[in-house]
């Protein structure tokens, strides 16, 4: 049995990297408008899920990211990276330079940014269907 | 033993003594892509070079980025760089980077002119035929070979117990064939170089037939498949005439670059058609940016395969886990 936690909102399951150089950070990555997780193992955490907090894709044990669509770009920055280093850095995270041949966590990486976190999570009011596979019907 | 007799025995001595010297092995260390984030870096990076001498390498090479794309390419930061590459005990070989060059027009790299750069890399790095590091190894640069690339002095070759060791100037940032008209023009007189000085090692190895060949330059030319056959990758003609000659030789040759900044070992290499792996060519990305660290390359000539790896994993300079 397959199981599928679909969010009830566009734009709830999120995929984060965080990036950091001395006292400067990025947040950037994906929101993705129409998404589902699935897994194996019967969902257990709904008893504690709140809403307002989500949940790790990593903490949804077997949990991965299904079909996705209309990802959406979003990146952030903190109040120590300057103005002429954000547009260089939002540039490339758009890919609008066409100076950068690699992707843009790469860039980051040879411009000095270190990747400290990365994750995907789901948040607001979900759904859990079960899946019968249909493969096994064949064996 | 009459005069004949020991110039006899004095002969097969030297050819005993030059063939067993053919077959020692040999270790070398290759490192790069660093230190990215000075100072804090510098003080790793010391002790990686401590540690370097300690083992005791031949000669080290080091594959280009001397710094982060961000940090600014002045005049005082390459001199600190080579003053730390003097720091080696053993031979230092230099291959150029885009950081220290062709990436310096970014307004985080102080929005340099790179042509001025790249003159400012060649004065100041390589000066001579020799190496750098305390004790400099004499080096065969294309420059002092071929009158027709006289500007290519970072391009060498050097022979060590019958390998050939081939310096080529290829950095990242797609060997600079992108941006402006300078840049183009740039990368296609020093692209015809880096060719010439390709075809150049693989018909010297033959005909003197040493053992294998090792290339040593920055770019990771695998990052993407398409870069071996897109008109538009910088990499194409360079990965067309590795791909050539390395099928025709069919000896060991070993790739040693950095860029993209984790270590791998693999054999990426396909043949012109794109259908097969050259299975005679390893490569080696060394680590870099945040992993000061570096890794120690043994040639064994009596081996079938005749490289072997060890990383050079410093527990002080890990990043994760720290220290």
């Amino acid at each position: 049995m397959q199981y599928q936690i679909i969010p009830l909102e566009m734009g709830s399951l999120v995929e984060r990297h965080v990036f950091q150089k001395g006292n400067k950070e990025i947040k950037c990555g994906l929101v993705w408008k129409l998404s589902s997780v699935l897994t194996n193992i019967k969902p257990a955490f709904l008893k504690t899920y709140d809403p307002n907090i989500g949940i790790c894709i990593q903490d949804v044990p077997g949990g991965t990211i299904g079909e996705t669509y209309g990802g959406e770009k979003v990146i952030y920055f903190s109040d120590t990276v300057e103005d002429d280093e954000e547009d260089e850095l939002s540039a490339i995270f758009y890919g609008s330079s066409k100076k950068y041949s690699k992707n843009y966590a790469d860039v980051f990486h040879d411009l000095g940014w270190v990747e400290v976190n990365t994750e995907s999570f789901i948040f607001g009011e979900i759904e859990i269907k079960e899946i019968k596979s249909t493969l096994a019907s064949y064996k | 033993m009459n005069k004949k007799n020991v110039r006899l025995t004095v002969l097969l001595c030297t050819l005993l003594w030059t063939g067993a010297s053919l077959a020692q092995s040999f270790k070398f260390v290759a490192l790069g892509d660093m230190p990215y984030n000075p100072p804090a870096d510098f003080i790793r990076f010391e002790r990686l070079i401590g540690e370097i001498n300690r083992l005791n390498p031949r000669f080290s090479i080091f594959i280009g980025d001397t710094k982060s794309g961000s940090t600014p390419c002045t005049d005082e930061y390459n001199v600190v760089i080579k003053n730390y590459f003097n720091q080696f005990k053993a031979p230092l070989i230099y291959s150029v980077g885009d950081n220290e060059w062709t990436d310096c027009h970014r307004p985080l790299a102080g929005s340099y002119d790179p042509l001025e750069r790249l003159q400012n890399i060649r004065k100041t790095f390589f000066p001579s035929r020799m190496s750098l590091g305390k004790t400099p190894l004499q080096l065969t640069r294309q420059a002092d070979v071929d009158p027709q690339y006289s500007q290519y002095v970072e391009n060498s070759f050097w022979v060590v117990n019958n390998y050939l060791f081939v310096n080529l100037h290829i950095p990242g940032s797609n060997n600079n064939f992108e941006g402006d008209d300078d840049a183009i023009q740039e990368y296609s007189k020093r692209n015809r170089a880096n060719l010439s000085w390709i075809e150049r090692a693989f018909t010297l190895a033959s005909n003197k037939s040493y053992a294998g060949i090792i290339f040593s330059y920055q770019a990771d030319m695998f990052y993407k498949s398409s870069q071996a056959t897109d008109a538009d990758s910088g990499y194409k003609d360079t990965l067309t005439a590795l791909s050539k000659q390395a099928q025709e030789f069919r000896k060991a040759v070993l790739l040693i670059h950095g860029d993209s900044h984790r270590l791998i070992i693999d054999q990426p290499l396909r043949t012109v058609d794109q259908k097969s792996i050259l299975e005679n060519v390893l490569r080696v990305q060394v680590m870099g940016a945040e992993q000061v660290q570096a890794i120690e390359i043994e040639v064994n000539p009596t081996a079938p395969q005749p490289f072997s790896f060890t990383p050079i994993l410093m527990r002080e300079n890990m990043y994760i886990p720290r220290n």
